[in-house]
């Protein structure tokens, strides 16, 4: 199924991807993402979202850091 | 329901929605001339290569004409691709009317950005959110303020279209321009955001936008802040202008300013600290001396001298004296001699004894002489008692008196 995929990590990343059905917030996660959901801040169409939430057809998943270092 | 009975946050993704159109069209017209003006320029030369080969084939040059079509073979191929540009450019031009932002998602955007953040607001030209207290590293850098330029959301290239305004500043003690270790003079180093906020705003994501601004802002880089936190409330150096931590800075005694370790240094006499440029370095042995503990040579007037290399006369005393206005005797090596002390190289103890025997020498030759004379000239005179010479008596050019002739004895 496909969902929208916003990575506002690294270089930024925003499109639609495809993932298997009954994916959760936590498996994409670590798919994609790596490192603890802790340090980002993950929200499924604008709201915030648990890990263990389970993904449906056309979800908006954005996910942004919590902290990023400036220059 | 007309357009002014909307609620403000309608208006305003309507607003945005349609600069952002408009940017968005002129960002893909611009594509077009661009590609359209290398289709031209391509096209002139392909043109000029079929003019020039059509003349040789009419004045029946066939090998001129296939020289010439060979050497444009590389502008010929390059001919597809460029069009191809040109076509893509003008397709998404076209096809792009109705794409880019909706208002409907603008809106639901503002709305997240009122519900997360401390406060939104806007005006004709901006758009900001207002985020709560940053302390980092127990440093208070107040409130912040993230304003946004309207007309430039849904551009490329807008990421430095923003600024972030402290509004409770606590500035660095010796930059008041830098508000956070991050930001100088209203303006965000993006640092590891550059990307995500150029897409997000390129997309109108604008609670990406804000959330990955305040990332930043919460986060200390120690790597490379404008200015570190543990020198928050330094002083600027005066001379390279570094901002040092007040443990890090010193107090120049000459000047009254304050220097870092780096434009500092201290007398070697006195001890008082000063910055480099007010030390100066003894003419004789090169140390950095204030320029109270220099002084001149008594003798030869050179100044910049500091006590060790200004010396007393061995003999008389006189002090302040360079090295070069000292000397040693050439006789009995006793140094640091004044010139005054110094006659032909000797001291006053060898110059008299030289004297002395410069003396005896002339003495042993006047008693030799003397003999000599006697010998030459008979016996001693002897002048009677009573007959002393009178002073006004004539004297020989050989030292011999003219007197009265004496008697001779016997």
């Amino acid at each position: 199924m496909r969902i929208m995929l916003i990575n506002n990590d690294g270089g930024g990343f925003a499109d639609y991807i495809d993932v298997e059905p009954n994916t959760t917030i936590k498996s994409l996660f670590g798919k994609e993402i790596g490192g603890d959901p802790a340090d980002y801040l993950i929200r499924v169409n604008r709201q915030p979202t648990t890990a263990e939430y389970v993904l449906q057809e056309g979800d908006r998943v954005s996910i942004t850091p919590v902290k990023i270092e400036g220059a | 329901m007309s357009r002014t009975r909307k609620e403000p946050l309608t208006r305003l993704a309507y607003r945005i929605a349609e600069s952002a159109a408009h940017h968005r069209s002129k960002h893909l017209a611009e594509a077009v001339r661009a590609s359209g003006r290398t289709l031209t320029d391509h096209w002139d030369t392909v043109q000029r290569q079929q003019e020039r080969a059509a003349k040789a084939i009419d004045r029946g040059w066939l090998l001129a004409a296939r020289r010439v079509l060979s050497d444009g073979r590389f502008d010929r191929e390059a001919w597809s691709p460029v069009w191809e540009t040109y076509c893509q450019a003008v397709d998404r031009l076209l096809s792009d009317r109705h794409a880019g932002l909706s208002s409907s998602e603008l809106h639901t955007e503002l709305q997240d950005l009122s519900e997360e953040f401390e406060h939104l607001g806007w005006d004709r030209r901006w758009l900001w959110v207002t985020i709560e207290s940053i302390v980092l590293e127990e440093v208070y850098l107040g409130r912040f303020q993230i304003k946004l330029r309207l007309d430039r959301i849904g551009s490329p290239n807008a990421d430095d279209d923003f600024d972030v305004v402290a509004l409770d500043p606590n500035p660095a003690g010796g930059d008041s321009e830098v508000t956070h270790p991050h930001v100088s003079g209203g303006r965000l180093c993006q640092g590891e955001a550059t990307g995500p906020i150029r897409l997000a705003l390129e997309q109108g994501r604008l609670m990406d936008f804000f959330q990955l601004v305040h990332s930043v802002l919460r986060t200390y880089n120690p790597e490379s802040p404008f200015v570190r936190l543990d020198a928050w409330d330094g002083v600027r150096c005066s001379e390279c202008g570094a901002n040092v931590s007040q443990e890090e800075t010193s107090y120049c005694e000459a000047c009254g300013d304050d220097y870092c370790h780096e434009c500092s240094s201290y007398c070697r006499n006195c001890d008082q600290t000063h910055c480099v440029a007010c030390l100066v370095e003894c003419r004789g042995c090169g140390e950095s001396f204030c320029g109270g503990c220099l002084s001149a040579c008594e003798g030869c007037g050179t100044k910049g001298l500091c006590g060790s290399c200004l010396d007393s006369c061995q003999q008389c005393g006189r002090e302040g004296l360079c090295d070069a206005c000292r000397a040693a005797c050439a006789e009995c090596k006793r140094e640091g001699l004044c010139a005054d002390c110094l006659e032909h190289d000797l001291c006053t103890s060898c110059r008299g004894v030289q004297a002395e025997e410069n003396d005896d020498a002339n003495d042993n030759e006047g008693t030799d002489k003397r003999e000599t004379t006697r010998a030459e000239t008979g016996p001693a005179l002897e002048i009677p008692a009573g007959r002393a010479i009178a002073a006004d008596t004539a004297v020989h050019a050989d030292g011999l008196a003219q007197a009265p002739v004496p008697v001779p004895c016997g």
